[in-house]
């Protein structure tokens, strides 16, 4: 995993009670971020949350109907500023990189510089950066896939933009590909220092690439924070379902011990007393074969180097469970549930009236 | 120096005020000020619509009214629908078949282009007319009275029509087929349909579009068209439009009529959105194309029969009898000398209205891209009205206006001595500008419809200016639209006629002119050969940029990324095309 | 540098159409130069040069559609150019005169010698040239002595064998404006019900006389011109020509005239053309085309002599024009195209 040093609060990017909406669609509700200088943020949710808005209302590709953004301390939108997208300093990378076709890489990426010898230095030290100074003078369209992503990420970096938004971009890459140009790019907008809003589908990309990650849905952001924060303290049932294959257990809360089916489990915050859900990611799970155990196996699911198991209890309900891909069990097999946990588990309030947004076995 | 020397400005601050983010002021009003100068004309004439002549009206309604509009919609309907079938044939004989000449075909097709209507219409009924070449020598053989045949009919009114404007069809049918993804046919193709079963029931109904789009085209033409209807006594609106200012010497009763003729225009504008649907059918080619299905033998015999057979009556035969008659017109005295002056006017006459209308197109069809707000795409749609206006409208809107503007000049002090409207070409260009814009924007509009909304963002994100972005990144991504726009708008004014009639300077004559004189005459051999020579250098442009533009679309088709939804401008409701308004 | 390519290449666009447009505004010439908007189609230059050569002073003539080149010259009004205008028929001449386009001609030796009939009552126009519209027919299947009147070709005894004009055309218009001159409009009306019933419609008089050469029309109605073309081109032409109503009002004829524009910036060149054209210039104004000059005194051209004298309807010509709206209106009721 790569990490970017810790931030101190040093503002660049700045969203205060933002507003999008498209004729009565409200794609942006009320939403404030902030991105410190060198910062890069990974914006991350299903589709429809409104991420790509996020992108455009930054851009000024829209307009707030509500709110301000401010970039590098001047306010580019309010209720009575508009600053068009030429004129806020931010770089874009889109989905489809949008490289201009009629020009060889070097004037792609030369084309938001001024000319003369020091723009030609920069567009030889970004190219150096993502690797393509070789291809200069070839065209998009002779290009790779990965290459044109690392081309419109240099393109994006040359004039040093304010803040550098990245639109799902890598997303139209093969997989196998995949992991290495994100790698490339992440190391390379480090190296310029550059503030970066990621936005992403892929939550496993978004633990990746961000030193923060801000979590949304229907047009909010449900919780900003490092990867590890929102992985393993979410801040709601969505984020903890969206990040990765969780299960909620319910129990009773007194004094940061939830007593669950599952025994006794340590959990924050632990001021919480009563009826408590605990959240439990697969590999805290552990399951032993027991013929007298209360569930069995329903579903087996290979991973690759482990192996999902899905547990099916007495009681109906599912929990999740990963073995190492050598102790894989068959379908049907009686086992009993055990939760090893080494810190403190999230739990939240039990509200019956809200379903659990479960995503078991993606 | 180092690197931070390029360090680019911090954001502007606040002081750049603007109430409705997205509207770029500078882009709509130069959308707004093109849309004006076509409204004005159009305006002047139109004013009296509110105070009808409703004795006229009264009269027209009581006798031809009805016959007149009847008329009009079988015509237009049987034109739409023979250039459908014509044009459509074809162009999915040529998009999906191999078959011999298949190449040469592919872009001759094109050619009637070239052909005025109304040259083909007199040609018609010049050799069909029972003192014609081809019933006297049927009678010749089967002796008297084995035939009598009046071609002064609507059938052959709709025939004319669908040679002389199928290729719009054609093109745009073409152009979509040969475009189309292969996905689609080939899922279709595992579905166990046969290649021609799944190009008929996937490629078509994907080409709906251009279907609509042709056809709204065809139809507009038909509908101003006033010459070539007159041939085959087929009293249409324009006619009628005729008839009245000439005949009942009512310009505004005329005028009131014309007006109708923009109601039926606006009429098929809704139709044809009604048949191209809320879905939007591209599906951006991912490279290849269908692999083409080769006819051999009789079957690709017959392929090549058709589609000779359509130029054969389309353009030899109208070429061969104007040499006819071009021969028997010799000696030509001074002919020549003549030729070389209505040439030179008429070629200065199509760059001009070519050059204007590429222009104007260019800054709204950008205007449309760049300023993201609800009005540019009326003021673009407005702009667009002049394509369903007769011309004969239009030029004496053209009329008023300039001579009101002369007036005003000299009420000011400013001696013009009548300059404007009748010393300079002025007049013929605006004129031009109005009735053919359409034609350009409508060209550029697509054109720049294959320029993705990430392309444009993204060299705004850079830091562009608008205006660059217009000149860097779409224009040189236009540069095919382009050509076909100017070609489209130069064969159109080549062919023009009440316009320049009314409009011209002293001594300005053209090659439509001299047709029109001969033909008004009934001076056919006089009218060979400025005729000839109008099909002539409409050919060059039309095959040349359409030879190479097919040529692209059969071999190397660019790849281009699909837009993502979210990005796709008309998700966020603020962007209308302009497609439907021609 | 691709880059730079297309930019530069638009700006010398722009600048070719400029320096275009610049270059036509500065074509305007001075000198003693006449200027002509004339609606009359047939080939006027041999007169104009004719005219240059014996004066000094040149000619400049724009061709175009009558009702346009009114409307042009009463939208330009004081600024117009034209110094003459020159058109056919009698209704477009009375709705110029009522139009205020003509000043009054005021030249004696016109007045002298064009019979007055063919001249308006105020003097604002005067007529150069007489087309008789006239029945031709087809010798071998119509005896002349079935041929009186235009009205006798109502008659149902002609039913598919009448050939006629588009309703459109000037000369139907005036044709049928005779007809209501002559009858009133009840009649006229069922002279033209009557036409309906019996003919088809072409759009140009060749067409129709090369139809009865064909056999496939008996008989029909055209301008004499155009039957005099075509003898000329062919002297065994197999159409013969009847001068119709000659026991009653005479032939209809109309006429191409001209007039000096109120706004003339060159009235005495103007004047002086139309003089000429009245009296020096008949022959080559008519020449070519066949017409019979109005002038009496000018030598008929030498074809027309075998279609024989005849006696011409002599309503007068603005009279006439008063009636074309009326007739178009009669035309459009009976439902003749």
């Amino acid at each position: 995993m790569i990490r970017a040093h810790t931030s101190v609060p040093d503002p660049q990017l700045v969203l205060e009670q933002v507003g999008v909406r498209y004729g009565d669609t409200v794609a942006i509700d009320d939403l404030d971020l902030v991105v410190n200088r060198g910062e890069i943020m990974s914006i991350v949710g299903p589709s429809g949350c409104g991420k790509s808005s996020l992108v455009r209302v930054i851009a000024g590709l829209v307009g707030p109907y509500r709110g301000r953004v401010t970039i590098a301390g001047a306010v580019v939108a309010d209720e009575r500023t508009w600053v068009p997208p030429e004129k806020r300093g931010v770089g874009v990378v889109f989905q489809e990189y949008a490289l201009f076709p009629h020009l060889r890489l070097g004037d792609n990426v030369g084309f938001g510089l001024p000319g003369g010898d020091a723009s030609r230095r920069r567009v030889a030290e970004v190219l150096e950066l993502v690797n393509l100074a070789p291809l200069a003078d070839r065209y998009p369209h002779e290009l790779s896939g990965g290459e044109q992503q690392r081309a419109a990420l240099a393109r994006a970096l040359a004039p040093r933009p304010q803040v550098l938004l990245l639109d799902e971009p890598f997303s139209n890459l093969d997989r196998n590909l995949r992991d290495q140009v994100r790698h490339d790019t992440v190391v390379a907008m480090q190296e310029e220092g550059v503030t970066a809003i990621c936005v992403t589908h892929d939550r496993a990309e978004a633990l990746v690439v961000g030193s923060r990650v801000a979590v949304m849905r229907d047009g909010r952001l449900e919780q900003v924070d490092t990867p590890e924060a929102v992985y393993h303290a979410p801040a709601s049932r969505f984020v903890a379902a969206f990040l990765d294959d969780a299960d909620l257990v319910a129990g009773t809360a007194a004094d940061g011990v939830a007593e669950t089916r599952f025994g006794r489990l340590p959990i924050q915050p632990d001021s919480m007393t009563g009826p408590v859900e605990v959240m439990i990611r697969p590999h805290e799970v552990t399951i032993h074969p027991d013929e007298d155990g209360d569930g069995f196996v329903d579903l087996v699911e290979f991973r690759g180097g482990s192996i999902a198991h899905r547990v099916r209890l007495a009681d109906g309900s599912t929990v999740l469970a990963l073995r190492r891909h050598t102790d894989a069990l068959a379908l049907g097999t009686r086992v009993r549930v055990e939760v090893v946990v080494e810190h403190p588990l999230t739990a939240f309030v039990r509200d019956d009236t809200v379903p659990m947004p479960m995503t078991s076995a993606s | 120096m180092t690197a931070t020397d390029t360090v680019r400005a911090t954001p502007a601050t606040s002081s750049r005020v603007r109430r409705r983010p997205g509207t770029r002021h500078g882009w709509q009003i130069a959308a707004g000020v093109i849309a004006a100068i076509v409204v004005a004309p159009v305006a002047g004439v139109a004013s009296s619509v509110f105070q009808p002549t409703r004795e006229v009206w009264a009269l027209l309604w009581e006798t031809q009214l009805v016959d007149m509009f009847t008329a009009t919609l079988v015509l237009m309907v049987g034109v739409v629908l023979g250039t459908v079938i014509v044009g459509g044939g074809l162009a999915w004989l040529t998009a999906i078949y191999r078959f011999p000449g298949h190449r040469a075909l592919s872009w001759l097709l094109v050619l009637p282009l070239a052909v005025p209507a109304y040259v083909l219409g007199f040609v018609t009924v010049g050799l069909l007319d029972a003192p014609g070449p081809l019933q006297q020598t049927i009678r010749a053989i089967a002796g008297e009275g084995s035939i009598a045949f009046d071609p002064r009919t609507m059938a052959m009114a709709i025939a004319v029509f669908t040679l002389a404007l199928y290729p719009y069809v054609y093109l745009l049918v073409r152009a979509t087929l040969a475009d189309q993804s292969p996905t689609p046919y080939h899922v279709a193709r595992t579905l166990g349909l046969s290649p021609a079963a799944a190009a008929r029931r996937v490629l078509l109904p994907l080409a709906r579009p251009a279907f609509a789009a042709g056809g709204a085209l065809v139809a507009m033409e038909t509908l101003t068209d006033f010459a070539t209807v007159q041939y085959f006594n087929v009293e249409t609106v324009s006619v009628g439009v005729e008839r009245v200012w000439h005949g009942m010497y009512e310009r505004q009763a005329a005028a009131e009529l014309a007006f109708s003729v923009l109601a039926l225009a606006i009429l098929i504008i809704a139709a044809e959105r009604l048949l191209r649907g809320r879905a939007r059918f591209e599906q951006r080619g991912r490279g290849e194309g269908i692999a083409p299905i080769v006819l051999r033998g009789q079957r690709g015999r017959l392929a090549t029969g058709a589609c000779i057979a359509v130029l054969t009556l389309a353009v030899v035969i109208p070429v061969i009898q104007l040499v006819v008659w071009t021969i028997a017109a010799a000696p030509f005295g001074d002919t020549a000398g003549r030729i070389v002056a209505h040439l030179t006017n008429s070629v200065i006459l199509a760059v001009i209205a070519a050059a204007l209308c590429a222009a104007g197109a260019l800054v709204l069809v950008n205007a449309l891209r760049l300023s993201q707000d609800r009005v540019t795409p009326r003021l673009v749609r407005v702009a667009n009205i002049g394509y369903a206006l007769p011309g004969p409208v239009i030029a004496i809107g053209t009329l008023l206006l300039l001579a009101g503007v002369d007036r005003a000049l000299a009420a000011a002090g400013i001696d013009t001595g009548g300059a404007i409207v009748t010393g300079s070409l002025l007049a013929v260009a605006i004129a031009y500008g109005v009735r053919f814009l359409a034609l350009a924007t409508n060209s550029l509009d697509a054109g720049l419809e294959r320029v993705s909304w990430a392309t444009t963002m993204s060299a705004l994100t850079l830091g562009a200016s608008p205006r660059r972005v217009a000149w860097r990144i779409h224009m040189p991504q236009l540069r095919t639209s382009l050509g076909v726009a100017v070609v489209l708008v130069a064969v159109d004014a080549l062919k023009e006629l009440p316009i320049v009639l009314l409009l011209r300077p002293f001594g300005f004559e053209t090659l439509s002119l001299w047709v029109y004189r001969s033909a008004a005459e009934s001076r056919w051999e006089l009218a060979g050969p400025p005729a000839l020579l109008i099909i002539a250098v409409a050919a060059i442009p039309v095959v040349t940029v359409f030879r190479m533009q097919l040529r692209q679309g059969d071999t190397a088709r660019t790849p281009s990324a699909p837009t993502p939804a979210i990005f796709d401008p008309a998700a966020a409701g603020t962007h209308e095309t302009t497609k439907d308004v021609r | 540098m691709a880059r730079a390519r297309h930019p530069r290449r638009w700006h010398l666009a722009v600048l070719l159409v400029g320096a275009t447009l610049l270059a036509a505004c500065g074509s305007a010439s001075a000198g003693e130069t006449v200027r002509v908007y004339s609606g009359r189609h047939y080939d006027l230059e041999p007169a104009f040069q004719a005219f240059a050569a014996e004066t000094g002073i040149s000619v400049e003539f724009l061709h175009g559609g009558d009702a346009e080149l009114r409307e042009r010259i009463v939208a330009e009004g004081e600024n117009t150019e034209a110094d003459v205008f020159l058109t056919v028929d009698a209704g477009n001449l009375a709705l110029a005169a009522d139009s205020g386009v003509f000043q009054p001609l005021d030249v004696d030796e016109v007045t002298e010698v064009i019979p007055a009939h063919l001249r308006h009552p105020d003097d604002l126009w005067v007529g150069l040239a007489v087309r008789a519209r006239t029945i031709v027919y087809d010798p071998s299947v119509v005896d002349p002595s079935e041929l009186s009147t235009y009205e006798a070709l109502a008659d149902p005894a002609w039913h598919g064998r009448l050939c006629l004009r588009r309703s459109v055309d000037t000369y139907t218009q005036s044709l049928v404006a005779s007809l209501v001159a002559a009858h009133g409009e009840e009649r006229t009306r069922e002279i033209l019900d009557g036409w309906v019933a019996n003919a088809r419609i072409f759009n140009n008089d060749i067409a129709i006389l090369e139809n009865i050469a064909s056999g496939d029309c008996a008989v029909g109605i055209v301008n004499h011109y155009y039957l005099a073309r075509l003898i000329a081109e062919d002297p065994d032409f197999p159409v013969e020509l009847f001068w119709a109503n000659q026991d009653g009002r005479g032939v209809h004829v109309n006429l191409s005239g001209a007039g000096v524009t109120r706004h003339a910036d060159n009235p005495d060149a103007a004047r002086e053309l139309i003089r000429w054209l009245a009296t020096e210039g008949q022959q080559e104004f008519v020449g070519d085309n066949y017409e019979y000059p109005a002038n009496p005194d000018a030598p008929v051209p030498e074809l027309l002599d075998q279609f024989g004298t005849f006696r011409a309807d002599e309503t007068n010509a603005n009279d006439l024009g008063s009636y074309n709206r009326v007739a178009v209106e009669l035309l459009t009721q009976a439902g003749y195209r």
